[in-house]
């Protein structure tokens, strides 16, 4: 088997600072880590939350589409960190599209084991402007006292389609932390389902997103707290200009059992444009009593007071209007986990506000 | 501390439970035809055009599936519904010409002793007919019209045609169409230019009969400048089959008019409440709902408020309280149609006994409706965990000249909050029912004040188990 990869060859079991993956095939097994590319298998778990998803519409019927077209996978891979073991450094996986490969249908496995850690990255981004149909699902599976960051940066281009559907069970005391950035592609639909299965597990989402032009995301976060003392988390903080459009659909259920849980999701959208268009449907859904629950969606623009203010202070116009939208995404981009990563999603935030 | 987990109690239902052994007059066939709408329409004498409307609805109901979300309406069989039944009376405007059983009923659930005290105007309707309607003299001085919808259709058949069915059109959905097709009894207003009507009228629902189904029309004109206060309650006794409740309420709100509009339904636990309310507001106008949900065991009702004038506000107060067998889906819906205009939404609910609350609501803000503002908050209280409540506020944007808030929480009662009030010297079931009513007091005092005691006692006797 043709083992591939760029700057690290893991067969060693000598680490770099980053292990870095582009896409090729790889079978590896070293101490507490197996990564394997995948295969064409049966999906693990039906992919629950389609049900879910209030206001059923065309766009997830396509994510249906692409279950059963699963058969031709063409990318991704297996990945297992092993009981006690911890990964000190990211793993950052680089997905790109091109003029040959418009098609990707990924599937990603990641099984922690009990008290193991890692942070996981996924860079999807394209080499090209040629129309691709980038299918994604990755399915994760998180063990007591385990702690997993994921990281999904989305760059397609402005022609391709974005289906990427990711599942979660975090079993124990386990964590699973999700960092996800979309700006690219035509159309993005995504969705997060993580059920919260451990008594004191937590699953934290923070979304953060940028959309211009004629971009159109569908993006759909599904928190759901079954064990007991579970704690979930989803915020959103997303700017929108031109003619974006975006839904946001965020799904909080407290399942009879998990008492004591303590869930919340919050929205915030900062609008730059009288045509961009957003709906959101921050859903609460509660079977157990003994919980706290919240939601709180804001929806504003950059008032003329707030520009008139930092203008008075000496700012231009285009100034201030990029010190309010960082202020609005600068809560989310500040968790990321990786410095790199934090300093790639503010350049491309400035590339995009000013359109180069 | 030990968790005490609360025994409430049914509410005492007794009042509302109150049944009449009444001669049916014409107590009509179940289900629907096309003979059986001609012969309502015959019997009420009613123009062309309007049976017209019957005709084509009943046409658009047959085409309509049943609604693909929401609450399970499985168990509703239209086809065993009695669809038109009216008791053997005449509408009277004199209390004491009221027959005496149906009097009993009225009396019991405080009509005429609320009409005496507090309203300047009070009708009636028992099952598919008004059969009592009353106002002061001084309000049809000004020029202000109340009376039941037949009366008005021969009265007022211009106004009538010109409105009926348009802001709720049969093709909304099947049930409008059902209520298109069926419709009987309830009551138009209108309210001319300037005139302020500043004590309410009140309009009363009984559905006596079982196996019955109730599709009242109200039909609310309020002109420029003027302002009413509208109230509409509704019961009915309890049987062993479903009932149906399928009115429509259309409102007019004018330029610069204000119009409060609320109900209090507590309909037995075996109604399928699925009513369609709409407002269509002008320049300035306002519109309040004030929506108490009690009863039935289904409901669906989504007050949906139209801002088509600049400057048009809308307000929304709602609560609903749900307990075993129930499933309460409610909300309200606005639509913002024009610049600077203004909706607040505040809901609360609490579920127990295994009881369903479901928010369901929509607030969209159309391209055209710059520098408006639209605020949501929904709570709600689980007091068991057999219960369920959910909340889906659907918000759709279209233009950037917008400020737009919404929260919304669920939980239980806080363990310290109760600690807190014991260490105050409180005893625990007291506590318990201190933030029970804290909760829904927001929402209460919105109420007109018979209504808020009687929402009082209500929460009383639902927490009574505890309390003494």
């Amino acid at each position: 088997m043709d083992i591939l990869m760029s700057q690290t060859d893991l067969s060693k079991n000598v680490y770099p600072e980053k292990i870095e993956l582009d896409g090729s095939r790889i079978d590896f097994s070293g101490d507490g880590l197996i990564i394997r590319s995948s295969e064409s298998r049966q999906l693990l778990s039906p992919f629950l939350d389609v049900e879910y998803i209030a206001g059923k519409d065309e766009r997830v019927e396509k994510i249906k589409e692409f279950f059963s077209a699963h058969s031709f996978i063409n990318a991704g891979y297996h990945i297992e960190i092993l009981k006690g073991y911890k990964l000190d450094r990211p793993l950052i996986i680089n997905q790109y599209s091109d003029n040959k490969r418009s098609r990707i249908n990924e599937y990603n496995s990641i099984f922690l084991g009990e008290n193991s850690a890692a942070t996981i990255v996924f860079n999807y981004n394209a080499e090209d402007e040629s129309e691709a149909i980038n299918s994604r699902v990755t399915e994760i599976r998180v063990a007591d006292n385990a702690v997993l960051n994921i990281i999904k940066l989305q760059r397609g281009n402005n022609s391709s389609l974005n289906l990427d559907y990711n599942t979660a069970e975090v079993h124990g005391a386990g964590v699973i932390n999700w960092y996800t950035v979309e700006m690219g592609s035509r159309e993005s639909i995504s969705s997060f389902h993580t059920e919260l299965k451990g008594n004191g597990s937590s699953g934290f989402l923070s979304s953060i997103y940028f959309a211009g032009g004629e971009q159109d995301f569908d993006l759909n976060y599904t928190m759901e707290l079954t064990g007991a003392r579970s704690l979930g988390r989803i915020e959103s903080r997303g700017v929108m200009k031109d003619k974006a459009r975006k839904m946001f659909r965020g799904n909080l259920f407290f399942n009879s059992g998990a008492v004591k849980a303590d869930g919340s999701e919050k929205e915030t959208v900062l609008l730059l444009s009288p045509e961009a268009k957003t709906e959101s449907i921050p859903a609460l859904y509660c079977g157990e009593e003994d919980v706290v629950g919240e939601h709180a969606a804001s929806v504003g623009r950059i008032s003329d007071k707030q520009l008139y203010y930092l203008m008075s202070r000496g700012l231009s116009l285009s100034e201030a209007r990029r010190l309010l939208v960082e202020s609005t995404l600068n809560p989310l981009i500040e968790v990321i986990p990786l410095p790199e990563v934090r300093e790639l999603v503010n350049e491309e935030i400035l590339r995009r506000l000013y359109n180069e | 501390m030990a968790k005490v987990k609360q025994d409430i109690q049914e509410p005492d239902r007794l009042v509302f439970d109150l049944k009449q052994d009444i001669d049916y007059r014409n107590k009509t066939w179940k289900g629907l035809s096309v003979e059986l709408i001609e012969e309502i329409s015959r019997k009420k004498q009613e123009p062309d055009w309007m049976r017209e409307i019957r005709l084509r609805s009943l046409e658009i109901y047959k085409s309509k599936p049943m609604p693909q979300w929401g609450p399970d309406l499985s168990d509703l069989d239209v086809n065993e519904i009695i669809t038109y039944i009216d008791p053997d009376f005449k509408k009277q405007n004199s209390w004491d010409e009221v027959p005496e059983e149906i009097k009993e009923i009225f009396t019991a659930l405080g009509i005429p002793k609320a009409e005496q005290e507090s309203l300047a105007g009070v009708g009636a309707q028992f099952d598919s007919e008004i059969v009592y309607q009353n106002m002061r003299n001084e309000l049809a001085k000004q020029g202000v019209i109340y009376m039941d919808m037949e009366t008005a259709l021969q009265e007022y058949e211009d106004i009538i045609r010109e409105h009926f069915m348009k802001l709720v059109p049969p093709e909304d959905h099947k049930f409008a169409a059902l209520h298109g097709a069926v419709w009987s009894g309830g009551s138009f207003v209108y309210v001319p230019e300037g005139v302020q009507v500043d004590i309410p009228l009140q309009s009363y629902f009984r559905l006596n009969a079982p196996g019955a189904g109730q599709f009242e029309h109200t039909l609310i004109i309020v002109e420029k400048g003027a302002s009413l206060q509208f109230i509409e309650g509704c019961s009915a006794p309890k049987y062993s089959v479903n009932n149906l409740h399928a009115g429509c309420v259309e409102l007019y709100v004018r330029e610069g008019a204000r119009l409060r509009y609320s109900t209090i339904e507590n309909w037995s636990k075996n109604m399928y409440n699925l009513n369609t309310k709409r407002v269509l507001v002008e320049k300035d106008g306002l519109i309040e709902w004030i929506s108490g949900s009690f009863g039935s065991r289904v409901s669906m009702l989504y007050p949906m408020s139209i801002l088509k004038g600049e400057g048009a506000r809308a307000e929304f107060t709602g609560i609903s309280f749900a307990s075993k067998n129930q499933t309460l889906d409610t909300g309200a819906k606005i639509l913002h149609a024009a610049p600077g205009t203004t909706s607040t939404i505040n809901s609360r609910s609490i579920a127990k006994d295994g009881g369903k609350v479901f928010y369901r609501g929509l607030v969209k803000v159309l391209p055209e409706a710059v520098n408006s503002k639209a605020s949501v908050s929904c709570e709600s209280l689980m007091l068991d965990s057999q219960s369920r409540s959910d909340t889906v506020p659907v918000i759709d944007i279209r233009n950037d000249q917008v400020d737009f808030g919404h929260e919304a929480k669920v939980g239980r009662i806080s363990e310290e909050a109760i600690y807190y009030l014991m260490s105050r010297g409180i005893s625990e079931e007291e506590a318990r029912a201190l933030i029970v009513r804290g909760f829904v007091e927001p929402i209460a005092k919105e109420f007109p004040l018979e209504y808020a005691v009687e929402l009082n006692n209500l929460l009383k006797i639902e927490l009574e188990g505890t309390i003494g």
